[in-house]
């Protein structure tokens, strides 16, 4: 079908879904149906080019982070929102930001992309630049082993055109630029100082080491974290020192920012505004469901994601004392949740709530901890309603360990509907 | 009366994935609810290995762990055939199992030669199953649990299946687990034991049976039989609706 009414019917479909509230991949995938080449077409020429952002964890903030430092500098950019990281939900962003006649007007686009889609996205639309965040051990179910995601990446890696920028706190990541650097790619790296890997107290929870790596990559790294305390971070990039506060407590919230920083500083080529730096990390918001604060009818709700092992360890680290009225909501978009028995629960010392349909094996797995656990109300309007009042009563901000799936259900019910690009 | 037990949990960093060495947690706590004193003692080499082990457990690992946990595992033989003439229960899991099994075939074809604790034998060239299973055990009771793992294991004519599986997946065999005297294994993920308490409380039972003991049982061991009967419930409910 012609580009004109592809993006005629696709922002049609666009508009009708949203009436419905909430956003949708839909008119993304149908988009796609209709012209199956359409993000090498709209985004393929972009003067800067493309980034992919990909990794277990940390692609939506690293992602987010990016747009908003490059912005900062006068770039244009082009992303995809949190989340909306299959092809659908490529499409379905490019719907909304493309004229009708399918053109996006951004300067580069840095692109979210699912770890297991990288290659078939890579095949409709070449990254120049690919930022790996970490590898650790995430989704058994779906990928079998870690050692499949390696494979993944270090695939998607060898296909950048100019060059790969690792987290180099991750053995596996540094195995991997080691790997595609053998093979004559550009490899650019962000470390982390000593200190830094130490503030948080199991590190950047990397998964065990699957190939073999050298004790560091060649070069200089682009950025240095010299060091992270709840939400500021001091990193070393290009002979200064900054300091910056980031949008939620964690190490890996700073890990993120190195990156983020590093690849602005790649891509630009030139060095960065440091004022416009500090200014941006300061002023952004966490990504949605990573250390959002939502309301509902008053009732201040934290949400704190429990995608995997990693993710939930590296926000329980970031805890700086026990929370006092706990939600824990999960269900069928956790498949296996074997995993919790390998969680450090830290500061966590009791549960109020437990939600979702796999609420009884978190019941479970709290009794043989030996943490005292509330109720177990298995849905999660029922429970939204409950922990809401109990914080009002209390006084207290709610903290909700939540998986995605339930992160999306309890904000569409908080009465957020402005999601966009889910899965 | 307060015993010691001693649980020797093998390899937890290579052996340990996805939950896999927390059978040693779930039997320890299993224990002190009991009035017990239970240590948890991780061995990495023989120079870790107590004298005596009432329980030895094992984990499951990833593909790129199987030739250095099997190496590990070479140095332990030794060890192993020393705590089990002195009687020791040993609770396995997936690719813990199998190494400690007769030999594992790997999926290139490679024969790995197991420590011979389980009388089975394991051949991954067999592709991968991951998902919610239910069954009856060989005591008939309600089970359920993860599955993802590569390939199968093939029990020697001694020993019986610890469950049959319902509705079994498409190219995957009924039996499952391996259970005998002293012997427990699953390819049931991390918490199998914690999903399945009635498990945990068979070989605690035998482990206390071998000093002359009962098991005393308590508030805590029924809470958690009935948190894991409606968490196994719910697997049962996904099952049944999928069909």
């Amino acid at each position: 079908m012609g580009k004109f009414p592809s993006f005629v019917i696709a922002k049609l479909l666009r508009f009708l879904t949203r009436l419905r509230g909430g956003g949708s991949a839909f008119p993304g995938l149908a988009l796609l149906r209709m012209r199956p080449d359409v993000l090498s077409e709209t985004l393929g020429a972009l003067p800067r080019g493309t980034v992919f952002v990909s990794g277990s964890n940390g692609k939506s903030t690293t992602t987010t982070m990016m747009a908003s430092l490059m912005r900062a500098h006068g770039v244009s950019v082009f992303t995809n929102p949190a989340g909306g990281n299959l092809p659908q939900g490529l499409a379905s962003a490019v719907v909304g930001a493309a004229s009708l006649t399918g053109r996006v007007s951004a300067d580069i686009a840095v692109l979210e992309v699912d770890e297991a889609y990288a290659g078939m996205i890579a095949d409709a639309l070449a990254p120049d630049w690919v930022v790996l965040t970490n590898l650790q051990v995430d989704q058994l179910n779906r990928f079998g082993e870690p050692e499949n995601v390696y494979r993944m990446l270090r695939d998607l890696a060898a296909r950048a055109r100019v060059g790969v920028i690792v987290n180099a706190a991750d053995a596996n990541l540094v195995a991997l630029g080691a790997e595609v650097a053998a093979q004559g790619s550009r490899v650019e790296f962000i470390d982390l100082s000593s200190d830094a890997l130490a503030s948080a107290a199991h590190g950047v929870v990397a998964a065990p080491l699957f190939a073999e790596a050298p004790e560091r990559l060649p070069g200089d790294s682009l950025v240095t974290l010299v060091s992270s305390e709840g939400q500021r971070a001091t990193v070393g990039v290009g002979g200064s020192t900054l300091e910056l506060e980031l949008p939620a407590p964690g190490l890996h919230y700073a890990v993120d920012a190195a990156l983020a920083l590093g690849c602005v500083a790649v891509v630009l080529g030139k060095p960065v505004d440091l004022d416009a730096v500090r200014t941006a990390m300061s002023s952004g918001a966490p990504v949605y469901g990573r250390g959002e604060v939502i309301t509902h009818k008053g009732a201040q709700i934290a949400l704190t994601m429990m995608k995997n092992l990693p993710s939930l360890q590296v926000n329980i680290d970031a805890m700086s004392h026990s929370p006092e009225l706990v939600w824990v909501a999960v269900d069928e978009g956790t498949p296996d949740p074997s995993w919790l028995y390998d969680v450090d629960l830290g500061p966590i010392d009791h549960v109020d709530v437990l939600t979702g349909t796999k609420a009884w094996q978190w019941a479970v797995f709290l009794e043989y901890r030996g943490i005292p656990y509330g109720q177990v109300i298995e849905d999660s309007a029922e429970a939204l309603a409950a922990v809401g009042s109990m914080a009002l009563e209390r006084g207290v901000t709610v903290s909700a360990i939540v998986n995605y799936e339930q992160m999306m259900l309890i904000r569409r019910l908080a009465g957020y509907k402005e999601l966009e690009g889910a899965r | 009366m307060t015993q010691w037990f001693t649980i020797a949990r093998v390899l937890p960093e290579r052996l340990g994935l996805n939950g896999s060495s927390a059978s040693a947690e779930i039997l320890a706590m299993t224990l002190r609810q009991m009035g017990h004193e239970a240590s948890i003692v991780d061995i990495h080499g023989p120079a870790d290995a107590p004298s005596t082990a009432d329980i030895v457990t094992i984990g499951s690992g990833s593909t790129s762990q199987l030739a250095p946990a099997a190496t590990d595992l070479i140095a332990l033989v030794r060890t192993f055939q020393h705590w089990k003439n002195s009687g020791a229960h040993w609770v396995a899991i997936g690719m813990g199992w199998d190494l400690l099994g007769e030999s594992l075939m790997t999926a290139e074809g490679d024969t790995v030669p197991g420590a011979g604790i389980f009388p089975s034998r394991a051949d991954y060239r067999a592709g991968r199953f991951s998902g919610e299973v239910r069954g009856s055990d060989f005591k008939g009771r309600e089970s359920a649990g993860y599955i993802n793992q590569v390939g199968t294991t093939e029990l020697k004519e001694d020993v019986g299946p610890l469950m049959t599986l319902e509705g079994a997946p498409e190219g995957w065999p009924e039996q499952e687990g391996l259970r005998a005297p002293q012997l427990f294994a699953t390819r049931l993920g991390g918490p199998a034991l914690a999903l399945n308490p009635h498990w945990a409380l068979d070989i605690v039972t035998d482990v206390l049976a071998s000093r002359g003991l009962q098991p005393q049982l308590n508030d805590f061991h029924t809470r958690v039989e009935s948190a894991a009967a409606r968490a196994r419930a719910l697997i049962v409910g996904r099952l049944s609706s999928r069909r």
